[in-house]
């Protein structure tokens, strides 16, 4: 990516064009819903008429815009102007809404292609420890995965309360595939008993994938919930913040970083387990 | 509509703050390929000290850089929004480099998602016929897929030499997988046979897939290349241009996009085939 990044600082025109003008901006937006006549733009987006011209004529020179008459479309490349603006302001309502979320923490875990798709997390939410309740985003989290049919989950630390949980949920049948590195998956294996381990994987249940890189996210993808943790800038696991959701495009995005995951991972079958 | 203007509402300052100062995004540039001391920063784009710190001040509040022991880093967080700022400049530039190849045609055969990652064809190329060369495109296309081990295609137009090009290269093991509409099978069982086609089909190198209605795009992706064209305003599909890349995440963008349009079709078996066959006479 770096290869390109520096055109950026000299050409940085039509970013500043388009991004830091309201009236252009607006006048993408009404257009990118369908074709407007004049008043039409002028009744939307409440500017006045004489700013509507000129900046349409300025879109117009950039073929950004084409007009028939008294109304305005956008052309071809209007069009994808617009559409990857619309996602540019999804990605940073996601940073703004979640901002504690994203800020001070390590991001690197998510691949490429997965931040370029992190407004798949825009109908997320939050949950924080208070002072009165420090074991709330587990807590809620435990809630959300009692229910859960099915758990697709790359994990980066493992402690024996989720442990527990897993072993609980895999009792009533839920399909479990776990991604987790070396080290953990020990901790894993000492906090379970080994032979239960290795019943449920012979039954189908539960898949163990071993990853050679260090993880360093946490992230639960269910049937109906995805629940992601991330770490601290400074390396330290935050558990004090967990970020949730129910969407749809949000599920899509966890299976996808686990399926990324998965690529670079081992199955364990159950005769390693044996020797362990 | 509205709630994209609350959207932008929400967002406008955010993003402004990222493009409107050369001087901050010239400090985040340069702090893409790892920490620099002040006096590096300088060095590398001739700021002044006082320009330095009061705009690395603004980018420390706003947590897209931190400093640590005595240098400057970009922060996850603002690597996180200088990349989506440079993938929607990529997205400009591509709309910039190939106005011939958009405008004027219709580009409604790539879908949404896909046209929202326009932005890895930054550094393709078109390939433009000429009046010198008017088979550019088509002898480009032809010596490239002669390379290809595995081919995937979408396409309602056709051409003799294709069919001659893919006889060759499924005798010779490559597998593809086309997305055709009726039309195009038809005219390839007439141009290869149906014993031809019955014997690269049942030999599984050739799959062939009935895509309902009618398409308005062509392309082709396969291991080591991809070409997409695009058909003009008054529905003829242009020959004259093609955007072609051997770029991985372009060919990545256009296995995407065959994905999309397999979904979309269903798998001719011989018994269809038959009966296409049978439907034109």
């Amino acid at each position: 990516m770096t290869k390109n990044f520096y055109c950026l600082e000299d050409d940085v025109n039509d970013l500043k064009f388009l991004i830091a003008s309201k009236v252009r901006m607006n006048i993408i937006i009404s257009l990118h819903s369908g074709p407007k006549k004049f008043n039409e733009l002028n009744q939307i987006t409440g500017i006045a008429s004489t700013t509507i011209a000129h900046s349409l004529k300025e879109m117009e020179m950039k073929k950004w815009i084409y007009r028939k008459g008294n109304i305005s479309y956008l052309t071809p490349t209007g069009k994808i102007i617009a559409l990857n603006l619309i996602k540019l302001m999804k990605k940073f309502d996601t940073f703004k809404q979640q901002s504690i979320f994203w800020k001070n923490h390590k991001l690197d875990a998510i691949p490429e292609n997965l931040q370029k798709n992190i407004d798949n997390l825009r109908e997320t939410f939050l949950v924080e420890a208070t002072l009165d309740n420090l074991d709330k985003p587990f807590t809620n989290y435990l809630n959300l995965l009692s229910d859960a049919n099915k758990m697709n989950a790359v994990l980066s630390i493992c402690f024996s309360g989720h442990t527990d949980a897993i072993h609980n949920i895999l009792i009533k049948g839920c399909h479990v595939k776990l991604i987790v590195a070396e080290d953990i998956f020990k901790q894993f294996i000492w906090q379970f008993d080994p032979s239960i381990i290795k019943n449920f994987i012979e039954k189908g249940n539960l898949e163990i994938w071993i990853s050679s890189e260090l993880l360093e996210i946490n992230c639960v993808v269910s049937d109906t919930f995805i629940c992601i943790g991330l770490f601290q800038e400074n390396g330290v696991y935050d558990n004090s913040r967990l970020l949730m959701g129910h969407h749809r495009d949000s599920l899509d995005w966890g299976n996808e970083l686990f399926e990324y995951y998965k690529k670079n991972s081992n199955l364990m079958d159950t005769k390693t387990i044996k020797i362990q | 509509m509205k709630h994209l203007f609350d959207l932008y509402g929400n967002v406008q300052e955010d993003l402004k703050f990222m493009v409107k100062s050369k001087i901050r995004l010239q400090i985040m540039l340069c702090l893409v390929d790892g920490p620099k001391t002040s006096k590096e920063i300088k060095n590398y784009h001739g700021l002044s000290f006082p320009a330095i710190f009061s705009n690395m001040k603004r980018l420390i509040e706003e947590d897209l850089v931190q400093k640590v022991d005595g240098t400057f880093m970009l922060s996850s967080f603002g690597r996180i929004k200088l990349y989506s700022i440079f993938n929607f400049y990529n997205a400009i530039k591509v709309s910039n480099n190939f106005p011939d190849l958009f405008l004027n045609h219709d580009i409604g055969g790539v879908p949404d998602f896909l046209m929202e990652e326009i932005g890895v064809f930054f550094d393709s190329n078109m390939v433009e016929s000429s009046r010198a060369d008017i088979y550019k495109i088509h002898n480009n296309f032809k010596i490239l897929l002669k390379d290809s081990n595995e081919i995937f295609g979408v396409s309602p137009i056709s051409h003799p030499d294709y069919m001659d090009i893919f006889q060759d290269l499924l005798h010779n093991d490559v597998k593809a997988c086309l997305v055709l509409t009726d039309d195009i099978i038809k005219k390839t069982l007439d141009t290869v046979g149906f014993e031809n086609m019955r014997v690269l089909m049942e030999n599984k190198n050739l799959k062939i897939r009935r895509y309902p209605g009618d398409l308005n795009i062509a392309f082709t992706v396969t291991n080591n290349f991809m070409s997409l064209g695009f058909f003009g305003d008054d529905g003829v599909y242009d020959q004259s241009k093609d955007l072609i890349s051997k770029k991985s995440a372009a060919i990545e963008w256009t296995k995407k996009l065959f994905d999309y349009y397999y979904q979309k079709s269903e798998e001719v078996e011989i018994d269809i085939l038959v009966q296409i066959m049978a439907s034109q006479s």
